[in-house]
């Protein structure tokens, strides 16, 4: 044990070129794919936000009765699609118009009667928040006698299901494209620093070490080189996040759940990268 | 210690190495294998230190069978033998104590009895005034030097030497030679490859194999057995 910690330190430092390299190489992979991860994240923060703005608008008109409208609020909340049914009254309407457009306060006093309908905002299940599920919404209400008309934003449901499509199926396959590129560069970097002391390998293997005792310090070097790697690169990605906070926009930093699994994935890559090619060098040397 | 049975190595090339080589070393024996370049001398000593295998034929070395000694189980005879190559096979990079330090550690000694056995060794091969001296600063009769050390590290039972003497200068063969006799005397089996003639002479009482591309032509441990 006291051997294994002695050769790995003693190694990183014999060759510090190699080992920064390998570190730095790590570190890039790991920015590289931190940088995606935290692109994808706040992409779908904002996603997030624009779907909760999915609802339906039903005006109602002026001559309704509460009866009416408890009424057709019983219907919306009764269909499958509807999560949250809220009632806008007339005044609330102006209320809400006067302090949403200032510009337009004074014709807002000066209009005698209020002349904004009262209106039910209709907020929709997750799951229901499609372009058919909406019509479907609608189509249920509009024939109602006392439904004036009905805003769906229709069009804006369509484009933000084709846009959470579009963003689901890129970052998937970027986030392949990336995964298997960081993998590539990371398993790469371990084999090369293997490479470079075959020699010792050999020699090790010549005055008679057991493979096990060949194999440990370079376990030890793959998880640590690994580990140095994957802190520095995602410390690099956090670097990067907050200038982007102070001086372009607030970007939210990625859940610790991410981190914690692209650390333990590139500890076991190096470790399993280091351990085959290792491996692969004694039954080479000596068959 | 070392039973060639009728032994072929074939390496890459059609032409085989060794052709049906047969002899048998008694442990306390020290011989000599001499032969021209390309004669297969280092072949027959990577095959008793089962870094080859044979393509044909039966090797034992102190009990371990070419045929029935797994990869993984190899490392049971090399603590039990020394071996000297022809090309050192040092680490480059590290110091001549750490090449010495580093088989001690390879073949677990307590770490209390690394330095005074390392500087035991060094002091046998007269290279204890370079000990910090990294290998690749070395001669290469000083690197050769290392190798012998080395060797000797783990007290084999049987050494197996590639050429031990050839960047050495007369006085220096002569202290390695002693030296030889000296660990052979107290139960080492040695065998030595060398095309140094001179040597030889000066060394009658040894046994001598003799190899011709590739075949055993000359044994004086069989007329000897007669
Ligand atoms: N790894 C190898 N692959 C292919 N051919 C080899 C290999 N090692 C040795 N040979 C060939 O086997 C033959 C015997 O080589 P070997 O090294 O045993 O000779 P040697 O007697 O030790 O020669 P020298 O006195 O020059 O050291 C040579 O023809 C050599 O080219
Ligand atoms: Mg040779």
């Amino acid at each position: 044990m006291e051997f294994v910690f002695r050769e790995t330190l003693a190694s990183l430092h014999r060759s510090p070129l190699l080992t920064g390299l390998s570190i730095s190489m790590i570190s890039l992979a790991l920015y590289i794919l931190g940088l995606f991860a935290l692109t994808v994240h706040n992409f779908y923060l904002v996603l997030e936000e624009m779907e909760e703005r999915v609802q339906v608008v039903a005006y109602i008109r002026d001559a309704a009765t509460p009866e009416d409208i408890a009424n057709l609020r019983q219907i919306l909340i009764s269909a499958p699609e509807v999560a949250e049914v809220t009632l806008v009254t007339k005044a609330e309407a102006l209320q809400k118009a006067t302090r949403e457009l200032p510009e337009f306060k004074d014709i807002f006093s000066n209009l005698g009667d209020n002349p904004l309908p009262a209106s039910l905002e209709i907020q929709l299940r997750p799951d229901s928040r499609t372009p058919e599920r909406s019509q479907s919404v609608v189509i249920s209400i509009s024939s109602h006698p006392m439904v004036e008309g009905v805003e769906s934003g229709q069009e804006w449901v369509e484009t933000f299901f084709a846009l959470s499509r579009i963003a689901g199926a890129a970052s998937l396959l970027f986030g392949v494209a990336f995964s298997v590129a960081s993998s590539l560069i990371i398993a790469s970097v371990v084999r090369i620093g293997v490479l470079a002391r075959r020699q010792e390998i050999e020699i090790m293997q010549l005055v008679g070490a057991k493979d096990r005792f060949i194999l440990y310090p370079f376990l030890a070097e793959g998880a640590l080189t690994g580990l140095t790697g994957g802190i520095l690169g995602i410390f690099l990605t956090y670097v990067t996040a907050r200038l982007m906070t102070q001086y372009v926009f607030t970007v939210t930093w990625i859940p610790a759940s991410w981190i914690l699994i692209g650390m333990i994935s590139t500890l076991t890559l190096g470790i399993i990268t280091s351990g085959v090619s290792v491996q692969r060098h004694l039954k080479e040397i000596c068959p | 210690m070392i039973k060639f049975t009728s032994v072929t190595k074939r390496y890459s090339e059609p032409e085989p190495a060794l052709k049906d080589v047969t002899f048998n070393l008694e442990a306390g024996q020290f011989s000599f294998m001499t032969g021209h370049s390309g004669s297969g001398k280092s072949t027959v000593l990577k095959l008793a230190h089962m870094a080859e295998r044979p393509t044909l034929g039966d090797i034992f070395v102190n009990g371990f069978s070419s045929k029935r000694t797994a990869r993984r189980d190899i490392w049971k005879l090399r603590r039990q033998v020394g071996f000297i190559f022809q090309d050192f096979r040092l680490l480059p990079n590290r110091t001549v104590l750490e090449n010495i330090a580093f088989v001690l550690e390879v073949i677990n000694t307590p770490s209390k009895e690394i330095k005074e056995r390392s500087r035991i060794l060094l002091n046998k091969v007269q290279l204890e005034a370079k000990s910090d001296r990294m290998i690749e600063d070395l001669s290469g009769g000083e690197q050769q030097q290392v190798a012998i050390g080395r060797a000797l590290a783990g007290n084999p039972v049987l050494l197996l030497a590639d050429e031990p003497t050839g960047n050495l200068d007369t006085e220096s063969t002569k202290n390695i030679m002693d030296l030889f006799w000296s660990i052979n005397q107290s139960g080492t089996t040695v065998l030595m490859a060398t095309h140094d003639l001179n040597l030889i002479q000066d060394h009658p009482q040894a046994r001598l194999l003799e190899l011709h591309s590739g075949k055993l032509i000359n044994d004086s441990g069989i007329k000897a057995s007669y």
